[in-house]
């Protein structure tokens, strides 16, 4: 018995009701962060901005040429609460609209990632043996290459494809950068689970109430995994909003829509004259979100880690 | 432990090999016309064939049964993936010198400033996790947290070009961007040295402030208090052993990343480094200095790591036995 | 008429959770007298674990900490101690081991090493000296080739023999008290009788009293002295072994003697206590044990002495609702003496007048027959 202090506490405290379910015992120590909630509203809305950038509205707006070139932040009108850009449009809209670019990318790209860590983790840690031994060996490589170095290679690779690149404005080639770059540690997580749930007994009664692999692997087992899944989207995200501005400034990111990273790209020689503002506004915007993320995330690590529930 | 680390270099080699199957495939199945990625729209076959030949993806990819006829084994294995097994790369098409001349030349640059910030940030981020682990609960934690937090979820990029900007264009305390040979290289790195640690701290304190947390929660910990062992010697003895381990896999299985310098460092501050010359090859197209960059580092990685897990095996008894 | 080695009156502990404070240790009060065994038993839970810490002051402080109260070590007050002057008594004149002998030692240094570190903490001797007295330590626990083991990893030793090393680096500074918390719970049955029985030899050898934590009457029955009995946080009956398991007064402990199986008694069903123990944050109110007690609902039942009949109020427990003595649900029973060798906490528990301090102290080593005892 450890005298993890907070293990101690906690552990004492959810004494106190007859014993839930991981989930509600998670969601009833997340109401009662009161940060985690804020951050949670943040992203939320995030998520509401995103949205609006689907409007054509907004997209318009974001590729308007109003204003003076450079043209300071000022009250007189909304779009110039945040100035203008080189080409004299709004950096606010742009911002905004950005929002939408940042987000699904991110979430894309989260998805590839969990699903392919997911399913690589779990038939891993089920099955073991050769395909184990897979498994882990396509893992070992993909961490061989530094993350960024392996997208650099993805987005280059996949730069020939025409289609990709201009039509689509190269999305779906950062989207693929970033998510089979990311599966490799929630692979690990998930493949060590798995290990220890095999064992267990709800397995091997399922199994010999006759239930099948499949079945056994996701009906059972997954949800015992999932709040890996969850943190590991959470902070995942990070990653991702990260990592398209560093795609952005090597000019292998988003080509022809305004997102955040290619705004922090484009200040790099504007910052040297004096003008902040556009830089300023990014920044600001992904530190907001990814703070945000971060401390959800580890409220949601410190909810769902079933070591501080005091049993097992 | 022989037989560990025996092992572990036997499993070494699929690794690698599985680096060359990425970067081939990467480089080679992959990506489409390299030479008219390289040269753009507006050129004619001929040129075109010229620029395939120099980047050597005229060859076939797997065998090369033509030239096995004529030069036999040599000539079997006279193909794109072979070349990357074996090391061999075309010369930069911009610099049109051997890649290894190039990177023997960036290199150092590199090191120059990555070596500085590694050991500084290394020191600074286990004083910090120290600090926050013999005060878990109470104000220096806190402060140190968030700000470790506030610190990784700024986009790092932001902080290289406000930095350049105030503290090179503004207070013109530093030279904004450039670099110089031999002693006046100093004021040149120390502003994206400085920078470089107070960017990546973020990351490394909260790291090792887990670990150091999760330590000082240890029974064994509770056992050395029982005993009348002073905190101090609690932490820098007791617990500072079991944190070296995670340490030490940390740390030396990022080492190589520092060859690869800090990509957006040193573009933004202009610093002759590998990493500006990947920046460089990505823009013009550079295929043989960014296969080959992306390969040799990740093999390099791959040795680090089996370094990594060797060194492990030396300290940590547990492992010893196994 | 000996002083007590150890006293505790009134020691309350606390901690700060995000649900409030909870108070794991309430108003414990009881004394330990030189070469005495006194046992501490309970179920998990009911806070023997966190008295045993904080007479070493050894709850993490944030979020723990000491509502009230004093821990007297002959006659001085460990609560008000520098942290220095604590640490000296840390392994020196108290010393503790505790129930996971694998995680308890540190796994990066060898045996010697954590056992020299004791020593040379407390006493001014060179590290050869050190070293040898840590081999004499380890052939005092019955460690055969001491001189090879010192030089040994935890993980290289079986379960048993890791307790033996820490039992020997708890007495190699020849402490006074030697706190053990549970320390055979982790451990197979046959190592665990070896291991009481060098806990014995080494009482007899060495003098020393021993506060021992468990949740095992059998151990209890065993090696112990005299007896506290924790529930909900308090110490709700104190007694010499033979008048414990001879004639048990609280409820409590009579529910848990008719709950363990007897070989030679026939029955259907093994015997349970209803319910389950209450947790700090939600006690009920008065006694603790009245939802699960046979008594109050009796006395409610039957008219008490003097022919009066008991004022009676209704509960719900496990959901069906009963009536139990009124008295019972209004006010906890404080700890009184109920006989020359007894004390508990009860209100059906009649008390001798106590001329004596109020705390529950008895100087007293148990008489082992050939019968054993309480069988």
């Amino acid at each position: 018995m450890s005298t993890s202090a907070v293990s101690f506490a906690s552990a004492a405290w959810d004494m106190a009701a007859p014993p839930r379910s991981l989930w509600r015992d998670a969601w009833a120590r997340l109401r009662r962060n009161r940060l985690a909630k804020l951050c949670l509203a943040v992203v939320a809305l995030y998520v509401v901005l995103a949205l609006a950038g689907f409007t054509p509205h907004l997209q318009r707006a974001a590729s308007e040429m109003r204003y003076d070139s450079y043209e300071l932040p000022s009250w007189r009108a909304v779009g110039l609460w945040l100035g203008a850009d080189h080409l004299g449009r709004s950096v606010l809209w742009r911002l905004l609209y950005g929002t939408r670019i940042a987000l699904t990318v991110a979430v894309s790209a989260c998805l590839i990632s969990i699903f392919v860590g997911t399913t690589l983790g779990l038939i891993a840690g089920y099955f073991g043996r050769w395909i184990d031994s897979l498994v882990i060996w396509l893992f070992s490589t993909v961490n061989s290459v530094p993350a960024i170095l392996l997208m650099i290679a993805m987005a280059y690779a996949l730069q020939g494809f025409e289609t990709l690149k201009d039509r689509l404005s190269g999305m779906p080639i950062v989207v693929l950068a970033l998510g089979l770059t990311g599966w490799v540690g929630l692979c690990r997580l998930i493949r060590g689970e798995v290990m220890r749930h095999r064992e267990r007994d709800y397995v091997v009664a399922a199994r010999a109430a006759g239930a099948g692999h499949l079945r056994i692997m996701f009906r059972h087992i997954l949800p015992n995994v999932f709040h890996l899944i969850i943190i590991d989207f959470s902070l995942g995200m990070v990653g991702c909003v990260q990592a398209e501005v560093a795609l952005a400034f090597l000019g292998l990111g988003i080509t022809d829509r305004p997102s955040w990273g290619r705004m922090i790209d484009d200040a790099k020689l504007e910052l040297l004259r004096g003008v902040w503002w556009q830089v300023a506004a990014a920044t600001a915007a992904i530190f907001i979100l990814c703070l945000a993320l971060n401390i959800l995330g580890d409220a949601l690590r410190d909810a769902l880690d079933p070591r501080l529930r005091g049993t097992d | 432990m022989w037989a560990y680390i025996v092992r572990r270099i036997f499993w070494t080699v699929p690794t690698v090999l599985g680096v060359v199957l990425l970067t081939f495939t990467l480089f080679s199945l992959v990506s489409r016309d390299p030479a008219r990625q390289y040269a753009g729209k507006f050129v004619s076959e001929e040129v075109l064939q010229s620029i395939r030949h120099k980047m050597g993806v005229d060859k076939p990819a797997f065998l090369n049964f033509a030239a096995a006829r004529q030069r036999g084994v040599a000539g079997l294995l006279d193909s794109q993936f072979f070349d990357v097994l074996l090391f061999r790369f075309p010369e930069s098409m911009r610099y049109e010198q051997p890649v290894w001349s190039i990177f023997a030349r960036k290199i150092p640059v590199s090191l120059a400033i990555q070596v500085p910030v590694f050991v500084v940030a290394l020191g600074l981020e286990l004083g910090l996790a120290l600090i926050c682990a013999a005060g878990r609960g109470r104000w220096p934690d806190y402060t140190i947290t968030v700000l470790a937090v506030v610190g990784l979820s700024l986009p790092a990029l932001s902080i290289y070009l406000a930095a350049q900007w105030f503290f090179g264009a503004y207070l013109e305390l530093f030279p904004v961007a450039g670099w110089d040979t031999g002693a006046g290289a100093v004021r040149f790195a120390a502003l994206p040295i400085l920078v470089s640690v107070v960017a990546s701290l973020g990351g490394g304190t909260r790291f090792y402030r887990t670990v150091a947390v999760d330590e000082i929660y240890s029974d064994y910990v509770r056992t050395a208090r029982a005993k009348g062992v002073a905190e101090r010697e609690v932490l820098l003895t007791h617990v500072l052993r079991n944190v070296l381990i995670p340490v030490i896999t940390n740390t030396l299985a990022s080492l190589p990343a520092l060859v690869l310098g800090a990509l957006f460092l040193e573009r933004i501050f202009q610093i002759p480094g590998m990493g500006g010359l990947i920046v460089e090859a990505i823009f013009n197209q550079d295929r043989p200095v960014v296969m080959a960059a992306v390969y040799v580092i990740s093999v390099a990685y791959c040795i680090m790591l089996l370094i990594t897990d060797i060194c492990y095996a030396l300290v940590d008894p547990r492992v010893s036995l196994r | 008429m000996r002083k007590p080695l150890l006293e505790l009156r009134d020691l309350s502990v606390g901690f700060e959770t995000e649900g409030g404070l909870i108070v794991p240790v309430r108003d414990v009060s009881f004394a330990i007298y030189p070469g005495q065994t006194v046992a501490l038993v309970g179920e998990s839970g009911c806070g023997k674990s966190v008295t045993a810490l904080s007479i070493l002051r050894l709850i993490p402080s944030p979020p723990g900490r000491v509502l009230g109260g004093k821990v007297l070590l002959d006659g001085r007050d460990l609560l008000g101690l520098s942290e220095r002057e604590m640490r000296k008594v840390r392994g020196g004149e108290i010393a503790m081991i505790f129930q996971e002998p694998m995680t308890s030692l540190n796994p990066v240094f060898t045996i010697g090493e954590q056992i020299v570190e004791a020593i040379t903490l407390h006493q001014r001797v060179s590290s050869a000296e050190a070293w040898r007295i840590a081999e004499r330590s380890l052939r005092e626990v019955g460690i055969a080739d001491p001189q090879r083991r010192l030089r040994e990893y935890p993980h290289q030793m079986s379960g048993g023999m890791r307790q033996r090393a820490m039992i020997a680096m708890a007495l190699s500074c020849r402490p006074r008290l030697l706190i053990a918390d549970e320390p055979t719970t982790a451990l197979d049955v046959t190592i665990q009788a070896q291991i009481l029985e060098l806990l014995r030899t080494l009482q007899r050898e060495t003098g020393m009293a021993i506060l021992l934590i468990t949740h095992d009457l059998g151990v209890v029955a065993e090696n112990a002295d005299v007896v506290g009995v924790m529930y909900a946080s308090r110490i709700v009956e104190f007694a010499t072994v033979e008048d414990l398991f001879d004639q048990p007064r609280h409820p409590y402990t009579e529910a848990l003697f008719r709950s363990i199986p007897r070989l030679r008694r026939r029955s259907e069903r093994l015997a349970t206590i209803p319910g389950s123990v209450p947790n700090p944050s939600d006690f009920p109110p008065g006694c603790k044990f009245h939802p699960r007690c046979h008594r109050c609902r009796e006395r409610a039942a039957a008219p008490g002495a003097g022919g009066l009949p008991e004022p009676t109020v209704n509960i719900e427990a496990n959901g069906t609702p009963c009536a139990v003595a009124a008295r019972c649900v209004a006010v906890e029973p404080p700890l009184r003496r109920t006989g020359p060798r007894h004390w508990a906490a009860c209100h059906f528990v009649p008390a001798v007048a106590d001329d004596d301090a109020a705390l529950p102290a008895l100087d007293h080593k148990r008489m082992v027959t050939a019968a054993g005892v309480g069988a």
